[in-house]
């Protein structure tokens, strides 16, 4: 890109704009010139940026109308109907839409995803996820839809069959997923803790080789008086490596990082988990689409 | 002031790891007094007990009620293979001796339920040997009946053995023969990684599913009403040409709403640097607990360390063996349940037979 640099707008929430401005200072090529709380506040207007970084599905829709690249916190948008909406206005437009806020995206995933997929791990057997927090209003999609990208990519395909149990409106939900071959993966999502920091864990066996990722080795002792606390440490998120990827994307440096497909796939995998927790049903995948048996 | 005498203990078959008399031995009240077993049993059955018995200075009967009659004993520890447990526990309780068996219980619910008949009707009592008196386990039992974190909503467990069994799967030529599951097993007693030995092929959820369940029936007391499974055999040639799993993940539904999940495996030594991951994760309705069932541990590291020995040693994992025999002595004296008694035990095959039967049908199965 020479010295031309992309020229984004970074669109957040208030509290966290800081945080992330910080990390993206580290991109190349691309530069935050403008950071608002929303695409309607943007001072300047359309003209100040060439893409946008977004949390929400419509700001997505805004940045596209405007014919800007935009990198959107997963999910894309809460409905399938929805995200194909935006899929084709952006392809319309001759822009990229790319999804991020993706657990596979984080540092620990992206190592256990290149252990795999250099073969170390050996097939993918069993996965194991455990995503807990306090309360939220947060959708079931939205609460799901990263992990289920990254179980997704950990075994290169959607799952054939699955199984979900939930309790209290869905403040608790469990699946349970099924993969041609025999692999296996259980996800169970919490929003019942108490307030404060939340917990995930991940592990991985593979048939020569297994990764764990978990907060509980991740923690520190804190004593002062009584029981000791854990401070968990931060293990970090994917933001750089997002807008790094969707910069060099911008730029033709790279593939586009994301895949109208696979994004579609994670929502009709998304929505079967839905169905099946509500029926008490074992679904199956048939051609796409996930019937009871 | 005197001590009592001690109880006399039958050691009924011991032909895989003996640490259950073991463990019974180590409590000053028990004495090990007689191994019999039946004098049918093929000859690497009787070298077996042959070997501990001389181990232990004690005598060998190769025929169990002769050795009940003629040996003074008050209690039976049952430890042959899995398919002989029930009917050595019904023998020994129909005798009127209280039951110390191995796990699993059996590989069979309705074998199960001959022991609860039996062990009911002559008023024994009856102990699964289990895991549920390690400090991890202690602990956790303390923090939820505290009420810590309120009441339990979800429990889960990941019980992953990492060791393996045997050749790799798809590591062998085509057109290999299936290996011998006796066979194997026979040989894998210098190891101690025998617990599945015996004619009938045994997956993981059979041979260790046992010790994730009791933690679950030891922190929420809740039976499964149905089970989902997912089983394969995914590392070991062995389990794949006997036709068993070796990975499998269950999610159970318990009653009052609780739920809960084992992921369970035999995971290959290659997969951790130690004994493998086994942690348990309970959210309740006002908090939540992870723990890490290894701990307390301590780690030694030194040059030209095999790599089949655990950097990592538990400590006081030999308590247990010390905590469940005291716990079985006073159920005897004082008329009161084990930790894992037997209607217990028997609830834990049940959810076992369940969860396999899932696997093989991809359907969710209520527990019997």
């Amino acid at each position: 890109m020479g010295d031309l640099s992309l020229q984004i707008a970074l669109i957040g929430h208030p509290d966290e704009l800081p945080a992330r401005l910080e990390a993206l200072r580290r991109v190349r090529g691309g530069k935050v010139t403008v950071t608002a709380d929303s695409m309607a506040a943007v001072p300047g207007g359309d003209g100040a940026f060439d893409a946008a970084v977004v949390d929400s599905s419509a700001d997505a829709a805004r940045a596209i109308a405007a014919g800007k690249h935009v990198l959107v916190a997963a999910p894309a948008a809460d409905s399938i109907e929805e995200t194909e909406s935006l899929l084709r206005a952006a392809e319309e437009a001759g822009v990229f839409l790319a999804v991020g806020g993706l657990p596979g995206n984080t540092p620990a995933n992206r190592v256990i995803l290149d252990r795999l997929s250099s073969g170390k791990l050996g097939e993918p057997g069993l996965l194991r996820v455990h995503c807990w927090s306090g309360e939220s209003n947060r959708s079931l999609v939205s609460k799901l839809y990263g992990h289920i990208d990254l179980v997704i990519r950990f075994f290169a395909s959607s799952p054939a069959e699955l199984y979900c149990v939930a309790r209290g409106d869905q403040s608790y939900l469990q699946a349970h997923l099924g993969f041609a071959g025999g692999g296996m993966a259980v996800l169970d999502f919490s929003d019942r803790l108490p307030a404060g920091q939340g917990y995930d864990s991940l592990s991985l066996v593979g048939s020569s080789g297994a990764a764990y990722s978990d907060d509980h080795h991740n923690s520190h002792l804190l004593f002062t008086g009584g029981h000791p606390a854990a401070l968990i440490d931060n293990s970090g998120d994917g933001v750089l490596f997002e807008v790094q990827r969707f910069v060099d994307a911008v730029a033709g440096e790279e593939t586009p990082p994301s895949d109208s497909e696979a994004i579609l796939t994670v929502h009709r995998v998304l929505d079967a988990i839905g169905r099946s927790s509500e029926s008490h049903q074992v679904l199956h995948e048939r051609g796409g689409i996930y019937e009871p048996a | 002031m005197s001590r009592p005498d001690p109880i006399r203990v039958l050691v009924l078959s011991v032909v895989k790891h003996d640490y259950v008399a073991r463990g019974v031995a180590s409590h000053p009240r028990f004495e090990l007094a007689v191994v019999a077993d039946d004098a049918n049993q093929p000859d690497w059955v009787h070298e077996r007990n042959e070997e501990f018995a001389r181990e232990h200075g004690i005598p060998y009967v190769r025929d169990i009620e002769k050795a009940i009659a003629e040996h003074g004993v008050r209690v039976a520890v049952v430890s042959s293979e899995a398919e002989r447990h029930c009917d050595l526990s019904v023998r020994a309780a129909d005798a009127g001796l209280h039951v110390i068996q191995d796990k699993p219980m059996s590989n069979s619910v309705s074998e199960c339920d001959r022991v609860v008949e039996a062990v009911e009707r002559n008023k024994v009592k009856f102990l699964m040997w289990n895991r549920n008196l390690l400090p991890a386990l202690v602990k956790a039992k303390e923090v939820i009946d505290r009420g810590d974190i309120g009441t339990p909503c979800a429990i889960h467990v990941d019980f992953y053995f990492a060791k393996d069994a045997g050749p790799p799967k798809g590591s062998l030529d085509p057109g290999a023969a299936p290996l011998d599951w006796l066979e194997f097993l026979k040989a894998a007693h210098a190891t101690g990684a025998d617990g599945g030995v015996g004619k009938v092929p045994m997956g993981e959820l059979s041979i260790e599913g046992c010790y994730p369940l009791a933690y679950i029936a030891l922190l929420c007391g809740a039976q499964a009403r149905r089970v989902f499974a997912r089983t394969t055999a995914h590392f070991h040639q062995l389990c794949a040409d006997n036709d068993v799993e070796d990975l499998a993940t269950v999610t159970l539904e318990f009653e009052d709403d609780l739920v809960g999940s084992l992921a369970i495996g035999r995971i290959g030594n290659a997969s951790h640097p130690d004994i493998g991951e086994i942690k348990l994760r309970v959210l309740g309705s006002e908090g939540a607990l992870v723990i890490s069932e290894a701990r307390p541990e301590v780690s030694i590291y030194y040059r030209d360390q095999p790599e089949t020995e655990f950097k990592s040693q538990r400590l006081l994992a030999e308590d247990n063996d010390y905590l469940l025999a005291d716990n079985f002595l006073r159920a005897i004296e004082t008329d009161s349940p084990s930790i894992l008694d037997v209607r217990t035990s028997r609830n834990i095959t049940a959810m076992v037979a369940a969860a396999i039967e899932s696997g093989r049908s991809g359907k969710v199965v209520e527990v019997g």
